[in-house]
């Protein structure tokens, strides 16, 4: 993979609350897969029925969206990779919100979604944007940019490992194992 | 330059410091069981590796396990069949990998965070590993334990080692004396409610003080084990003589005449006098109280002397959201008191709170008053050995004869992966770890306590006033 597609634009569904767990992103009666395809049906299954208006999965809307707009501490508890696996299988390439949980966060990468994180202000006004609206961003993860519908481009850290696997096509698998296996 | 006990654990095993953040990091101790597992062995299959060190890699099959006898059958006769599945597949692929591994049928099968320590398979200063968050449980062993996912799993598996960036590090501090009716588990929850569900995010908790340093091991797993709901993937206990103490004898601690040499090394991994903490917090052990959670994250705790709060006094928007909805779910009411919430089912379980010191605690109610009449009252020993122990002390007994049905190991109805569930809008008085909505079942309703805050609940159908707590548990030391 020398030239990786690393300018990303797509539609964004809001998940309007805060502290959003993995159990709420994929519930546990859906962990017994042994494998990792086809989760993507089961994504948010319980909320997306009891709480539509924070999880609008099937608001014609959204419908499309392939970027996720997150509150505060979003993919909160369990390890569960399954979660991410849900979302990737939805079709989302791109998490964009404040702060995320540890474990979450390196699910995410170690399986090509993007981690955006953006100043709370911006995560704020970008909600706001999204309330009953469909709204695009651009991603350009090799500047570290991202475009918003103002037209205005706002700058966000990536993490540099995550970053140099993306943009070099790396095994971190593969790179553990020719490197560091003899110590 | 004095070091923390975190600095000496990350500095001990880094294998290679890569360019940024991140830096390979040697991994001792490597757990595993059946949810998180399979995806990864397919993926070292798929590679054509082995499993790198299959002397450092153990597992078991805990979340899916049914708990009643059912589990001795056949898994392919299972009621739930995927599970049957799942646990078949980890069986399969230890014996294809030579891993070690502690099924049904063996006398060491448990919750893996409960066999782990009974083993003595982590030690201080190790690093630890397991597809499941509240692996910071074994930081109670001064060890770096923490959860992780699956394809971190197939990295372990593949060269023992993980690719991590180091976190700060947060000492939370907590001297004085707690009051006789205060557990560990109040001691937790306290702490999770005060900083928040986020506070440990990009850190790892070094807990220190007198109160920490008295108590069990077993107790020091129950405050370790919950450190991740405060976001913090690790949590550490330093070592001392009590750990020296309970790791004697095990089956995998060192033997004998290395024992003592082995338990001088183990001493080392204690911060340095002037070592410095990222972030700081202390607390006074005077203030804790026995504690309830009333809503839908581990947070959202009060104490017996407090009501159910209204969401218009929490400080921002989004937080006034969050309550209205958790009290929603929760089926609640602001100022609401927690003697009015009836409670359907009672589960005294899960890694948080199954061990034979949880057990004698609820014993010691069970054997006063019987299970209030409509009270379902699941108890489940969190490992065999737990369990063996347990009916040896006569505890099965006690039980039995106050109404509440024991089981078999497993994670049972902490996570409802198997028939151990809680029903729709029923309330559950759990001394597991996770209040999240549909938790322990589709609509259900969990308030994360203690074994001796559920078992007063299962004999007065309700939770108690303070006082009617302090009197029933009065002679529970």
């Amino acid at each position: 993979m020398n030239n990786p597609i690393y300018i990303y634009k797509g539609k964004v569904m809001p998940i309007d609350e805060v502290n959003v767990d993995t159990d709420k992103i994929m519930p546990a009666e859906f962990l017994t897969t042994i494998t990792k395809t086809g989760l993507g049906k089961y994504l948010f299954e319980r909320v997306k029925t009891e709480n539509p208006n924070s999880y609008p999965i099937s608001d014609p809307t959204y419908e499309g969206s392939t970027i996720m707009l997150c509150r505060e501490n979003f993919g909160c508890g369990s390890s569960r990779e399954h979660a991410v696996w849900g979302i990737k299988d939805a079709g989302f390439k791109a998490l964009v919100g404040s702060t995320f949980s540890d474990i979450f966060v390196n699910n995410c990468q170690l399986n090509g979604i993007w981690i955006i994180k953006l100043e709370q202000a911006s995560i704020d006004k970008l909600f706001d944007e999204s309330k009953g609206n469909s709204i695009e961003l651009e991603i350009n993860i090799k500047d570290c940019s991202i475009k918003l519908p103002s037209g205005e481009s706002e700058y966000f850290e990536i993490d540099p490992f995550y970053k140099e696997i993306f943009m070099q096509g790396l095994d971190p698998i593969e790179f553990l194992v020719e490197n560091c296996t003899t110590l | 330059m004095p070091r923390n006990i975190f600095e000496k654990i990350w500095d001990a095993h880094t294998v290679k410091k890569l360019p940024g953040t991140r830096t390979v990091i040697f991994v001792d101790r490597h757990l595993l069981h059946e949810v998180t597992s399979p995806q990864a062995f397919n993926g070292l299959y798929t590679r054509s590796l082995k499993v790198h060190d299959t002397s450092k890699t153990f597992a078991t099959e805990d979340h899916n396990v049914p708990t009643n006898e059912e589990r001795f059958n056949d898994p392919a006769t299972w009621k739930n069949k995927q599970s049957g599945v799942q646990v078949t597949t980890l069986r399969e692929n230890c014996e294809k990998f030579g891993v070690k591994m502690w099924n049904v049928n063996s006398g060491n099968q448990g919750i893996v965070h409960v066999i782990g320590p009974e083993l003595g398979l982590i030690q201080p200063g190790m690093t630890t590993v397991c597809g499941d968050s509240h692996t910071s449980t074994h930081g109670a062993f001064g060890a770096y334990s923490l959860g992780i996912g699956t394809t971190e799993i197939e990295m372990v598996l593949a060269s023992q080692c993980m690719i991590l960036e180091k976190p700060k590090t947060f000492e939370i501090k907590l001297n004085g004396t707690l009051k006789p009716y205060v557990s560990a588990k109040d001691v937790i929850l306290h702490i999770i409610r005060e900083l928040g569900v986020d506070k440990g995010t990009g850190h790892v908790f070094i807990y220190r003080g007198d109160i920490f340093g008295n108590m069990s091991m077993e107790e020091r797993m129950t405050i370790c084990n919950m450190s991740i709901e405060a976001g913090a993937r690790a949590g550490i206990i330093e070592p001392d003589q009590t750990t020296i103490e309970y790791l004697r004898n095990r089956e995998y601690s060192p033997k004998a005449e290395e024992f003592e040499a082995k338990a001088k090394e183990w001493l080392e991994f204690r911060s340095d006098a002037g070592a410095k903490f990222d972030e700081s917090v202390e607390f006074k052990a005077e203030d804790i109280k026995p504690m309830v959670t009333w809503g839908t994250n581990p947070a959202m705790g009060i104490s017996l002397d407090e009501d159910i709060p209204d969401p218009k006094d929490f400080v921002s928007e989004k937080s006034q959201k969050e309550a209205t909805r958790a009290e929603e779910y929760m089926n609640v009411k602001p100022h609401q008191k927690l003697t009015e919430l009836k409670i359907n089912t009672v589960f005294i379980g899960s890694c948080t709170n199954s061990r034979i010191e949880d057990l004698r605690i609820a014993s010691e109610i069970f054997r006063k008053e019987n299970v209030k009449d409509g009270v379902r009252v699941l108890i489940v020993p969190g490992s065999m050995n737990v369990k063996k122990k347990a009916e040896k002390e006569g505890l099965d007994k006690i039980f039995t004869n106050a109404g509440c049905e024991w089981r078999n190991p497993g994670c049972s109805m902490c996570i409802a992966m198997n028939d151990d569930f809680v029903k729709p809008y029923e309330r559950c008085a759990t001394t597991s770890n996770r209040n999240f909505e549909g938790r322990q079942g589709k609509n259900s309703r969990s308030h994360l306590c203690s074994p001796a805050m559920a078992a007063v609940s299962a004999i007065l159908g309700r939770f108690p006033a303070m006082s009617e707590y302090v009197s029933l548990t009065k002679n529970n030391e």
